[in-house]
């Protein structure tokens, strides 16, 4: 981020500087135009206004450009994020990132203002004392309003998204009621409610605006008003012949241009406090600290563990090709454990060593993408005629998944449980997992495809965990743990 | 470029025309005024540095740099009373777009809403009937604010320069000009939407990606194949970043096209000025004239681009709403209900006035598809529901509504006080404080509606629905929150109102309360 910060700097001062060289060179031109109207000082003053056109132009696309750039990286950044298991509300961090993107070039704003100033120089040298005297009068006057105008639209535009955001959710609340609303024949009150609530609240909001256009308005009347008395002590020294006419311009397009680059700093300020929301929002996105590798032998070395609904704490060591079976009652902690022994939960109190082998979890909920069977099961690497074998294998090879173009459906809508869970053990088999937990799932499974399945995980060199009511596919463990009040 | 959604959008979305005036007017003025300022400041420089000789029109020039002055003044509460007209009229679209939208849904059958309402499309209907107050606000009036003033530019230029005999030439080239360039534009953003419509597609279908992936994530990092998950969700960000690029392209072309535009046009001013300048009788004001109209054309130009971005992004809103206004049904009914005791009849059952009627029958056999058919909430497909001998389609919503009670599984509640909560704005036909009572729910008027438990919100549900003293009362599983010794509380109830009682349920004393039960199942009627 903070050679992004330098290289806004660096474009603001270059924006600013080149503005004011150009309001330099459009007040000269301008005055030897008029003064002497030959195609010379023509091509000339085409050439000045060109040119701010251009530039305006060129700082538009460029900032375009830039804000295309940080949308792309910001974009590969959530990706990665969620490829690699970060959770967290979606939604608001893609509205995050918009916001930063938003943010792009509001220090090259602020900087630009902070350059035009030089052109105070300028103001003094050509226009004279009084002019510059007048000037830094009025701006002076209207700096507290600049400042009072800011906090207000930042506190308003704030205390408008809330009023918003709450008329909003109630109006949602009547889109969700709407059957009911229909059946009870409360429509016509929904929408007479709507129009009271959103009559009211804009009163409010209207109050709120007024105060806020009103403070904002001053400044930019302050920002007229100091043109206007540029223009008129600096028009009348050339009616009594002390100034020249190249002066006179010069100074009133200096003036123009320090309050333009004021003015568009102020009205994009508000938005300096949306980016800072989305940088604290976007931190989730950094790498966390990578933990120092577990060097254990075994694959799982488990100490005193106490996980969420765990009464007793749980020790085990678990080497690698051996099977442990956890049994207990609904509520008794099972799928937390699961989560904690996968590092997916960090645990009430204990340790978890995990040696970093690939992992197949097999849990009802099992998760597909909306593609076709082989992208889901094969992942890109194992050949047809291997995920045709462990769909054999599994009892689904009559199955319509075994038409692997037939695209799964990615909520599971249309499958039962029993299938889903054995799709996930074949994309787990698929992939040449090491390891394989079990959470719960014996009992989705009629006896004769829970015996394919215990045949086909128990027949190759496989670290086994199941936690279970009852059902048991690991049938003969090597460890048994029960858990729960015993 | 309005496109036929568009433009029917427009119309309706139009604003009062006092309150749209206002805002042009103030619009159309702070416009002038400022453009009085930024080309007025400098010509009246101008002016006085070339009347610096005679002492005439001293005071005259003096008296423009006190104008200036003036409209320097002038000019911010203009822009105030703009923006106050422009938010009047954004607050009266939402308010009258979010009434429409309520309306809209409210038409919906059952199964379409619950479709809707399982993903976000609601937020986003939301989302997007709040955005057609951008129509004209930022998109129609400030392009009108400009032609506007443009035109009055060009006005002036004829006025200025009136003894010039080819002024109306020049003045009708730059208008062709002008004309050329917007309606170029016109047909850019036109030529755009296409792809505004396939951007906005895969920018969805992204979301819908990394919402999809979130899920399975973990699963494929313990599997070591992150790698998958990352690969899946290239393959929609890239496409999304290929069409923002695309469309980032012909932004370029856009901008090199106004550039060109602009330098066309400035050209022009300039030999024009200096065409005039040099021939006998000319004033400084003539090349003034003509160089406001070029800026002000150069201004014409990026407020007309501005305005259709805007305009092509509510295109694709315009289209999504046209969606949501789609009608499901056919005709609305329009006949009254029949006077006197109803005989309900539907699918082989007949149900005479005041019977009560248990559906039973496993979960899943459809008791509150049937429920919800009865009240039409929801087409029914292989049968026609009849009161005596009306089909119960042709009857009036708001005389079912009035005549047919609805208490569903779980009901839902807006917020405010209870009573308005309850009575939803109609007129109680029973004695509320007396039943709410008998009910177990006492309901002071002022009380304002909490969340309540579920028992608590069931027999609300019931006052509700009892509200207008239906004939016909539809109920789904009651009682299923309720404690032993509230049940026949609400069953007490239920037998003073003597409606006809449809109930589904799995509640053994309820079954045995209702006269008739109908098993969905084997679709057997029991009488007991």
């Amino acid at each position: 981020m903070t050679t992004t910060l330098s290289g806004e700097r660096s474009a603001g001062v270059a924006s600013g500087l080149l503005g004011l060289a150009s309001a330099y060179l459009l007040g000269h031109t301008l005055a030897s135009f008029s003064l002497d109207p030959v195609r010379s000082y023509s091509l000339a003053l085409f050439g000045v206004l060109l040119f701010r056109v251009v530039l305006d132009r060129t700082e538009d696309l460029w900032w375009l450009r830039v804000r295309s750039r940080h949308r792309y990286q910001w974009g590969q950044e959530l990706d990665s994020f969620i490829a690699t298991g970060g959770s967290g509300d979606i939604v608001s961090l893609e509205g995050a990132v918009e916001h930063l993107v938003n943010g792009v070039g509001l220090e090259a704003a602020r900087v630009a203002a902070g350059v035009s100033f030089l052109g105070l120089g300028v103001l003094c040298f050509n226009g004279g004392w009084l002019t510059l005297l007048v000037f830094l009068g009025v701006m002076g006057c209207s700096v507290p309003f600049y400042i009072r105008a800011g906090r207000r639209s930042e506190r308003a535009s704030a205390d408008f998204d809330e009023r918003h955001r709450v008329l909003g959710q109630q109006q949602l609340d009547i889109l969700r009621a709407t059957p009911d609303l229909r059946a009870s024949g409360g429509l016509d009150f929904a929408v007479t409610t709507i129009v009271a609530v959103s009559e009211s609240e804009h009163r409010l909001v209207r109050q709120t605006l007024r105060e806020t256009i009103g403070s904002s308005l001053t400044t930019e009347f302050l920002g007229g008003v100091g043109v206007g008395l540029a223009a008129m002590v600096v028009g009348f020294g050339v009616l009594d012949r002390s100034r020249s006419l190249s002066d006179a311009l010069v100074t009133l397009f200096v003036t123009v241009e320090i309050v333009t680059r004021l003015r568009r700093y102020a009205t994009d300020f508000h938005r300096r406090s949306d980016a800072a929301r989305a940088t604290a929002l976007l931190a989730v996105l950094d790498p966390a600290p990578a933990n120092a590798a577990d060097t254990i032998t075994g694959a799982f070395r488990v100490r005193d563990l106490l996980t969420q609904g765990m009464v007793t704490p749980l020790s085990f060591d678990l080497a690698r090709g051996q099977s442990l079976s956890v049994y207990g009652a609904s509520g008794s902690g099972k799928s937390s454990l699961v989560d904690v022994l996968l590092g997916l939960r960090a645990p009430l109190s204990g340790s978890v060593s995990r040696a970093h082998l690939a992992t197949g979890l097999i849990r009802p909920t099992a998760s597909f993408f909306r593609a076709s069977v082989r992208e889901n099961l094969g992942l890109g690497t194992a050949s047809d005629v291997d995920i045709l074998a462990t769909l054999e294998a599994l009892g689904l090879g009559r199955s319509r998944y075994a038409e692997l173009d037939v695209v799964l459906s990615d909520d599971g809508s249309q499958m039962s449980s029993g299938e889903r869970v054995r799709l996930a053990l074949a994309r787990a088999l698929l992939a040449g997992v090491e390891v394989l937990v079990f959470d719960d799932v014996a009992m989705l499974l009629d006896d004769e495809s829970r015996h394919l399945v215990a045949e086909s995980v128990t027949n190759r060199d496989l670290t086994l965990i199941e936690v279970t009511q009852g059902a048991r596919i690991v049938v003969t463990p090597d460890f048994l743990v029960p858990l729960g009040e015993i | 470029m309005p496109t036929s959604p568009l433009r029917t959008w427009l119309r309706r979305s139009a604003p009062t025309s006092d309150v749209s005036l206002r805002a042009l007017g103030a619009a159309t003025a702070a416009q002038i005024a400022g453009t009085i300022l930024s080309i007025g400041a400098p010509l009246v420089l101008i002016v006085s540095a070339a009347h610096q000789r005679d002492s005439h029109p001293f005071s005259a020039v003096a008296g423009l740099l006190i104008l200036i002055e003036l409209v320097a003044f002038l000019r911010a509460p203009l822009r105030f009373s703009e923006r106050l007209s422009g938010h009047d009229i954004g607050f009266a679209a939402i308010v009258h777009w979010r009434s429409w939208l309520t309306a809209t849904i409210g038409r919906w059958s059952y199964d379409r809403w619950s479709r809707a309402s399982r993903g976000d499309l609601l937020e986003r209907a939301l989302g997007d009937v709040d955005s057609l107050q951008d129509l004209w606000l930022r998109a129609i009036i400030p392009f009108v604010a400009t032609v506007l003033t443009s035109l009055l530019s060009l006005i002036l230029l004829c006025v200025v320069a009136a003894r010039d005999a080819s002024t109306p030439l020049v003045a009708l080239a730059i208008v062709l000009l002008e004309t050329a360039v917007v309606a170029r534009l016109f047909l850019a953003a036109r030529g755009s939407l296409p792809l505004a419509r396939r951007s906005n597609l895969a920018r969805v279908a992204r979301s819908v990606r990394r919402l999809e992936v979130t899920a399975a994530a973990s699963e494929f990092s313990l599997l070591g194949r992150s790698d998958v998950a990352h690969a899946f969700l290239q393959a929609a960000g890239d496409r999304d970043e290929a069409l923002r690029c695309a469309s980032d392209r012909r932004t370029r072309h856009r901008t090199l096209l106004l550039l060109l535009a602009t330098a066309g046009i400035l050209g022009l001013g300039l030999h024009l000025a200096t065409h005039w300048s040099s021939s006998p009788g000319a004033s400084v004001s003539y090349s003034g004239v003509v160089l406001l109209v070029a800026l002000l054309a150069v201004d014409l130009y990026a407020t007309t681009a501005q305005s259709l971005d805007i305009a092509v992004r509510l295109t694709l809103t315009t289209e999504r709403l046209d969606e949501l206004a789609e009608r499901d049904e056919d005709s609305p009914g329009v006949s009254a209900w029949p006077a006197g005791p109803v005989t309900l009849s539907f699918d082989d059952v007949v149900v005479p006035p005041g019977q009560r009627i248990a559906l039973v029958g496993p979960s899943g056999s459809g008791k509150s598809t049937l429920l919800r058919q009865l009240a039409n909430l929801e087409a029914a497909r292989d049968f026609s529901v009849m009161i005596n001998d009306h089909d119960l389609r042709d009857i009036a919503e708001s005389e079912i509504r009035q005549h047919v009670g609805f208490v569903a599984a779980i009901p839902q509640y807006l917020r405010g006080a209870a009573v308005d909560v309850l009575g939803l704005g109609r007129g109680p036909r029973i004695d509320v404080t007396k039943v709410a009572e008998e009910l177990g729910i006492p309901l002071p008027a002022s009380t304002r509606w909490l969340q309540r438990s579920r028992g608590e919100d069931q027999r609300a549900a019931l006052l509700r629905a009892l509200w207008t003293a239906p004939e016909i009362l539809l109920l789904d599983e009651p009682t299923s929150g309720l404690g032993t010794h509230e049940t026949p509380q609400l069953l007490q109830v239920l037998e003073e109102t003597a409606a006809t009682c449809i109930i589904a349920t799995h509640d053994p004393s309820v079954v045995s309360w209702c006269d008739v039960v109908y098993d969905l199942a084997s679709g057997q009627i029991i009488s007991r």
